[in-house]
């Protein structure tokens, strides 16, 4: 499903990804740690050209991301993200939001795609919500309306940038909910997150980056209980 | 034999303000609404990244908005028909206010669309959404609202100073007030009715602004 191969990134002179590779099955839900500044939400803009890369290759879906604007709308089109400050659109109601990437992007008749989005909205417990607009919706709500604005897509990857830093603790479960939900209905996640328990409860696989590399990766129990790296054990010490 | 002189307003007088200001409104209308035409295609390009289109752009915005609505009128009126030209008394003004306000209106337009934010580009890209579909959809929506109120103080001081364009004998609201004094010598009446009128057209839109400014606050 992706592939990263040997990516370097810079911006200015600062090295953000130094030769990282990756791969993830259809499927598996990955899940990133690693301390602010690490390059683990550079690493998942990246992965949909929000930022592009000076060397390596990545490929979604057997469709290689480069500077051609086909591919990147059409990657764009199957791989939803998620953002940690929700990134609503304030001008829309919750269910406008989630109905206008299909309409615009896939060109999808309006009735149709509307009773997919109060499905989308129902599913992320927002059926009472539809017709509100961001700014009357807890930042829970509004987050949980982005990942429905971005299922609506029917993607086939989603990635999340640290979904719940933003939230008051009381609103981080429902969030999680939604997405352990979606890990267990087979979704492909690549996941952000400083939300060890989660890490542990719906990860496949856990990486740990730090100054731009991937310094350790395996299951949360290895990762976790026996981290290998010095610099693991540190920021793990720090953060459990 | 005395000449005579009108000493009051009578009702042919009251035609001619009534003219007067229909010809001022159907010069800003078509001046104005062409210049927002423009404005929206120059601020776009104002604000793109590629520097083909965003110099260009600035270099258009900054000699119109440097350089005195008079010059432009005079430029248009007098200048052109030396190159062979010939402009019509109407096609003039509103040529003139027509360019005069595109750029300044290039301006607002440009900053409406710079007050919305990086993350709107993200969400929307991230979408799988191209540039004109997230101006569209995204971006010009909600700068849109940023845009009113500059915008409306901006369209009520051309609208007064389309008073200017009286100068080359186009018979609008300041013309007539013009004629009306030569012929009465009651300035005080004549353009105390005049500026009544300007207000008259202006006020609405100060209050149209307002209402709109509120109702698009909603969910914003």
């Amino acid at each position: 499903m992706v592939k990263v191969k040997n990516i370097h990134k810079y911006f200015g002179h600062l090295h953000v990804l130094n030769d990282v590779s990756l791969d993830v099955a259809k499927g598996e839900v990955v899940v990133i740690i690693g301390p602010s500044g690490s390059g683990k939400s550079t690493l998942l803009r990246c992965l949909n050209y929000l930022e592009p890369v000076q060397k390596g290759e990545i490929w979604i879906d057997g469709i290689r991301l480069d500077h051609h604007k086909t591919n990147i709308r059409a990657v764009r089109a199957e791989v939803g993200i998620v953002f940690q400050a929700f990134n609503l659109f304030p001008h829309l109601t919750a269910l406008r939001n989630v109905m206008l990437a299909p309409v615009v992007v896939r060109r999808r008749p309006e009735a149709e795609v509307r009773k997919e989005a109060v499905a989308m909205l129902t599913k992320v417990g927002l059926q009472e919500k539809v017709d509100a607009y961001p700014s009357q919706l807890s930042g829970g709500q509004q987050q949980r309306v982005a990942i429905a604005r971005a299922l609506a897509m029917q993607p086939k990857l989603m990635l999340f940038d640290e979904v719940t830093s933003a939230l008051d603790p009381e609103l981080v479960r429902e969030v999680l909910d939604v997405m352990k939900q979606l890990a267990r209905d087979g979704m492909t996640m690549i996941v952000v997150t400083h939300e060890m328990g989660f890490a542990r409860e719906v990860a496949d696989r856990v990486i740990f980056m730090d100054e731009g590399r991937i310094v350790e990766e395996g299951t949360a129990e290895a990762i976790f209980e026996r981290p290998k790296s010095q610099r693991t054990k540190e920021f793990l010490g720090k953060i459990l | 034999m005395p000449q005579y002189v009108q000493d009051r307003l009578n009702i042919y007088d009251a035609i001619l303000f009534l003219q007067g200001l229909g010809n001022t409104v159907l010069l800003c209308v078509c001046g104005l609404g062409l210049g927002l035409v423009i404005a929206l295609v120059i601020g776009l390009a104002r604000a793109s990244r590629s520097r083909w289109l965003s110099w260009p752009a600035a270099t258009y915005i900054e000699i119109i908005r440097d350089s005195p609505l008079l010059m432009q009128l005079y430029l248009i009126f007098f200048a052109l028909p030396l190159m062979g030209l010939q402009v019509p008394i109407f096609a003039a003004g509103v040529a003139t206010l027509m360019v005069n306000s595109s750029a300044f209106m290039a301006e607002i337009v440009r900053a409406g669309i710079q007050a919305v934010g990086k993350d709107q580009w993200d969400a929307a890209r991230g979408l799988g959404m191209g540039y004109l579909q997230t101006m569209r959809h995204v971006v010009v929506p909600q700068a849109f609202r940023v845009m009113i109120p500059p915008g409306v103080g901006l369209l009520i001081g051309l609208i007064k100073d389309s008073s200017i364009i009286s100068v080359i004998s186009y018979i609008e609201l300041t013309r007539v007030g013009q004629i009306l004094t030569e012929k009465t010598f009651l300035s005080f009446q004549v353009f105390g009715i005049v500026a009544a009128l300007y207000f008259i057209l202006c006020y609405p839109l100060s209050k149209l602004a307002l209402y709109t400014e509120r109702r698009l606050k909603v969910g914003g």
